[in-house]
């Protein structure tokens, strides 16, 4: 904490010292080499993202061929629109679903193999291995085993149960969670571990020296610890969950069964009919949406913090 | 040194940023933005300009071009009642003169027909006659005659009785035949003896240059030979290389023309070669090929036309014999210096599949207009291998660019969406200033008054069955009441083709019950669909359904609802009694005439326009439009008015029928009568079907007009309904799924889709 606040008086020394300066000659040689580091891939941002959103954010408010201004009319379409409505509660019930689902396990799965098991890398190696299986195998092996005929159907043959197209029911939304827990866990697991490794070994010691168990030491040690990496863990699987996608895209295409018709799919069908207008107000809600999410965690993150 | 490193940084950041930006160009060339020519739009004049050149009067058939030592142009024809003769191009370039009739000597029955006749610079030629001696017998001969200059006729005695595919002169008067599964060989007109060349019996074709011969095997490999010795030419691996790279396809397609022909000039350094890509020059051993004519902007490179033979003449212009769909004609290419070598006018053409309709309209449509250039864009090629979805996303970013095409070939397209976007244009004006097009039709594609989009072609849904049966279908239902009486029946025939599953029987009802699916708010009505389903369910003979050799057929992907849709399919099966009920669209009139045969043939048979659950409907085919944003809509207005002349109406691919009402009569007049169509299992001769088509009588053309004119309400053509449907009638028939829980799944997909 005293470290964050001598950060924090160094910064605001610097941007008075900024606002007073005549010129650059005055500044210490290397001040600025941080800066040019960071420069090409904040120009990426710039020109690849904020530049294309401002644009997204103009259109938002025009016609989608003809350019002309229609004001919130976009926006009010868009939530009339049932398809919007559908994509948008499907996708906001797999976030609400996925998200606490793959941290939970994944700090189950850490926590075991932080444990100094014999097996700890191979274990660690295994829980990898589905973020290297290329999409287009996760696809393949969807339709081996949830088709008609496939091998899920045939095992419940064989309990003289009826099979079914798995994708084109309900069920196919729950297969998308797994599919993505499976997929994401093993990144997940690392980063939980990177996050125990972090937390000094001593205050364990010291918590054991003053007789608390297995029990008080993770819940008065490791949850406090980790809260820095739950931040930053819940954002990179928000952002992952959405690549999802591609798995859901390839294995049904651009109607899916309802319940995992996501906003993707939606974008993607808007894009290929030429709906920017409706495209782009449903973009600048999502990033809004997403943006506040962010806000919202970070602020809960200081929040812990203190 | 510190600030050279730092120059350095500052120089890599730099080209970082800048190299990032390399993704920012205007994408030409991409492989998902459809197949694009190069104009190389530039301020450079001179081009070859082509023109027909009027034929003797009466022509029907071009055997051969050739240029006399003299230099003139001399053509071998037969005319319209089969008499043949030689003439020579007068010096005015427009007129023939006769050289001589052929004598009829050749003619030895009635069942003789002249196979091909060669012409030689020298002033002889040889003539290839084809037919039996005897009426009823089955062996066919072949002779050969050989012409002096004056024309008198002289059999050329022992020849080999294997078939000969073609035959040519060289410069020296060698003539040259090739025959099945033989080498090229010399022809001695004397003896009949053949000189074998050394060009082993993998020959697909061969074209004389010269005194060169060049062979093209069935690999597609180009070769050339000494006629006089016999052996192989060194070979010129540049001339390959050209030839493999402009293009063209060396297939042999037909027998009267070839893929690819030679000439040279006179001076023997220069070897001409033409084809559908144009016409090259190649230094002989030279390193690079020159395109001298673009195919693409001449008739060279029209779909439907094939090159027989060319000269050039000593004024430097060509002189080439093709062969299109409406008959043989003679290309005169002329050079003129004064006209842009690219058209000044380039008008975009965007569609997501390949078309040979606007293929042959475009290339009607440059020839008439010199200046300018249609550059047909296809968004989905066997190369490239996209997805529509991904093809249409392309479409989309040009489009948002201000860099989409003038005009939109519509099928498979959201069109609904695009008008809804205010992408195309209203081009009612365009349209009702065209002449003699089906009223009825166009007034059908009307939205609040205005046409967003027309069709150039359609299909008619038709039913055919005994005329007892045929009285009593009225709509989907009594259809299916039928099916089931003739299930009933104790006729051992089946009531559909064993190989018809049920997306397939789906796709030949889809277009005429589809238009009643549509409630007024523009969803889709799911009780209308569960009736669809269930009387299909009726129709389907669960009993007599084949799935294996449905699967063997690979019938069961519903990418080939268009072929599935068409009542083409089935008419042989109910020729030869094989079925009792066949239905689906007509797109063509080879399907008239087959239709028409049946009727002819067998008693008390007959056809009538398939109501189901709509009345009147018809499918739009070819449907066209105008972009909104196009900076050229005069120039693409001009051109949609072209494709909806009597003149382009008349190139007839089979993709539909005509819209423009003279178009339809004068293509169902030139319809021949010769066709004769089979299809059969090799390993089972019994299964053999076949049918000799009869040209339709003005009754039955008659008939299918007046389908025609009554045709007023559109099918849906929205590919993603299509697919909806078809992809649920398959367990729908075979019982697997009740109609409501198929018709729920559709609505349930479709509805999302609409609600887009």
């Amino acid at each position: 904490m005293k470290k964050r606040r001598n950060i924090r008086l160094l910064l605001h020394a610097k941007l008075q010292s900024f606002s007073k300066l005549k010129n650059f000659r005055g500044y210490k040689k290397g001040e600025w080499t941080g800066f040019y580091f960071v420069l090409p891939s904040f120009l990426g941002v710039i020109i690849f993202m904020l530049l294309p959103f401002c644009d997204v954010l103009r259109r938002s408010f025009l016609g989608a061929v003809s350019g002309t201004w229609v004001g919130l009319e976009n926006y009010r379409t868009i939530f009339d629109n049932t398809a919007f409505r559908l994509a948008a509660g499907n996708t906001l019930r797999f976030e609400m679903v996925c998200i606490p689902l793959l941290l939970l396990i994944s700090l189950l799965v850490a926590l075991v193999l932080d444990d100094k098991l014999k097996c700890t890398q191979l274990l660690k190696s295994c829980f990898l291995v589905p973020m290297a299986i290329p999409v287009a195998s996760i696809v393949l092996l969807w339709r081996a085993l949830f088709h008609e005929r496939g091998m899920f159907s045939g095992f419940l043959h064989f309990l003289n149960l009826p099979g079914e197209d798995w994708m084109n029911t309900p069920w196919a939304f729950w297969i998308l969670v797994f599919s993505y827990v499976w997929k994401n866990l093993g990144y997940d697991v690392v980063l939980w571990m990177a996050g125990l490794a972090g937390i000094p070994a001593n205050l364990y010691e010291a918590a054991q020296v003053d007789g608390a168990g297995k029990w008080q030491c993770f819940w008065h040690i490791t949850l406090p610890n980790l809260l820095p990496s739950l931040f930053t863990i819940t954002v990179l699987s928000i952002l992952n969950s959405f690549k999802v996608f591609r798995e859901a895209y390839l294995v049904a295409g651009n109607y899916p069964h309802e319940s995992m018709y996501l906003l993707q799919h939606l974008f993607n069908n808007w894009y290929r009919d030429l709906s920017m207008d409706k495209m782009s107000a449903a973009a600048v809600i999502n990033a809004g949406v997403i943006f506040l999410l962010v806000l919202l965690l970070k602020r809960a993150w200081d929040f812990g913090e203190r | 040194m510190r600030k050279g490193k730092k120059i350095i940084s500052f120089a890599l950041t730099a080209a970082l940023a800048i190299g990032t930006l390399a993704g920012c160009g205007s994408g030409k060339g991409d492989e998902g933005s459809g197949e694009k020519v190069d104009t190389g739009r530039e301020n450079t004049k001179g081009r070859y300009l082509e023109e027909d050149v009027a034929l003797p009067e009466n022509t029907d058939r071009i055997y051969d071009l050739v240029q006399l030592e003299d230099g003139t142009m001399r053509i071998a024809t037969s005319d319209t009642d089969g008499r043949e003769a030689v003439w020579d191009l007068k010096e005015d370039g427009a007129s023939w003169e006769k050289v001589y009739d052929m004598p009829q000597e050749w003619r030895c029955s009635d069942s003789f027909y002249m196979g091909n006749v060669t012409l030689s610079p020298k002033g002889d030629a040889i003539a290839l006659t084809s037919g039996m001696l005897e009426a009823d017998s089955e062996d066919s001969e072949q002779h050969y005659y050989h012409l002096d200059a004056s024309g008198a006729i002289n059999e050329i005695p022992d020849l080999s009785e294997e078939y000969t595919y073609f035959m040519d002169y060289t410069r020296d008067g060698v003539p040259l035949i090739l025959r099945q599964n033989c080498p090229v060989s010399a022809l001695n007109t004397d003896t009949g003896e053949l000189t074998e060349l050394d060009s082993g019996s993998d020959i697909a074709f061969f074209s004389v240059a010269g005194n060169t011969v060049y062979t093209v095997t069935y690999d597609g490999e180009v070769l050339s030979y000494d006629p006089k010795t016999g052996d192989p030419l060194p070979k010129d691996e540049n001339l390959a290389d050209s030839v493999t790279q402009s293009g063209m396809s060396l297939s042999l397609t037909n027998l009267e023309t070839m893929p690819l022909i030679f000439c040279e000039d006179k001076t023997e350094e220069n070897l001409f070669y033409c084809g559908s890509a144009g016409l090259y020059r190649h230094v002989k051993n030279g390193t690079v090929s020159e395109m001298l004519i673009n195919g693409e902007l001449t008739s060279l490179g029209s779909p439907d036309v094939g090159v027989k033979a060319m000269e050039q003449a000593e004024d430097e212009s060509f002189y080439i014999v093709g062969k299109d769909s409406a008959g043989y004609k003679l290309m005169h290419y002329t050079y003129s210096k004064d006209v842009s070598t690219v058209p000044d006018t380039e008008i975009r053409v965007y569609a997501l599949y390949d078309n040979s309709e606007i293929r042959q309209n475009i290339t009607q449509y440059q020839k008439a207009n010199p200046d300018v250039f249609v550059n047909l864009e296809v968004g989905i090629t066997e190369d490239n291998g996209i997805t529509a979805s991904d093809a249409l996303k392309t479409l989309g970013t040009e489009i948002m660019a201000g860099n989409g095409p003038d005009l939109l070939v519509l099928d498979g397209m959201p069109v609904d969406s695009y008008i809804e976007k205010g992408l195309l244009e209203d081009v009612s004006d365009l349209v009702e200033s065209s002449e003699g097009l089906f009223d009825n039709l166009i007034s059908a594609m009307k939205q609040d008054g205005k046409l967003y989009c027309v069709p150039l072609r359609i299909g008619l849904p038709l039913v055919e069955a005994e005329t007892s049966y045929l009285d009593k279908i009225q709509d989907l239902t009594t259809l299916a009441d039928v099916a089931e009486e003739m299930k009933a029946s104790d006729s051992e025939m089946l009531v559909l083709s064993k190989y018809t599953n049920g997306a397939m029987l789906a796709a030949q009802l889809y277009d005429a019950c589809s238009p009643a699916w549509v409630k007024e708010d523009g969803t889709v009505d799911q009780k209308k669909l569960e009736e669809f389903y269930t009387q299909i369910a009726r129709i389907f003979d669960r009993d007599e359904y084949d799935e294996i050799n449905m699967n063997l057929m690979g019938m069961g992907d519903i990418s080939l609802h268009d072929y599935q849709s068409s009542i083409g399919g089935g008419v042989l099966e109910l020729y030869c009694d094989k079925i009792m009920l066949n239905m689906g669209n007509i797109t063509n009139l080879a399907t008239l005439s087959m239709l028409y045969t049946v009727n002819q043939d067998k008693e008390g048979y007959g056809f009538k326009y398939l109501n189901g659950q709509a009345e009147n409907a018809f499918l739009p085919k070819i449907m066209v439009g105008i972009n909104s944003k196009s900076e050229q809509k005069e120039e693409a207005g001009g051109f949609l008015q072209f494709l909806l002349t009597k003149e382009a109406q008349k190139a007839d691919q089979a993709t539909g029928l005509p819209v423009q009402e003279q178009a339809f009569d004068e293509l169902c007049d030139a319809w021949s009568d010769d066709g004769s169509i089979g299809v059969g299992d090799a390993n089972d001769p019994d299964s053999f079907l076949q049918m000799d088509m009869k040209k339709p009588d003005q009754a039955a053309i008659d008939q299918l007009k007046e389908y025609i004119c009554q045709a007023d309400t559109p099918a849906i053509s929205n590919e993603i309904i299509r697919e909806a449907v078809l992809k649920q009638a398959d367990d729908c028939v075979l019982e697997k799924i009740t109609p409501e829980k198929a018709a729920k799944e559709v609505v349930n997909q479709v509805n999302l889709y609409l609600a887009e």
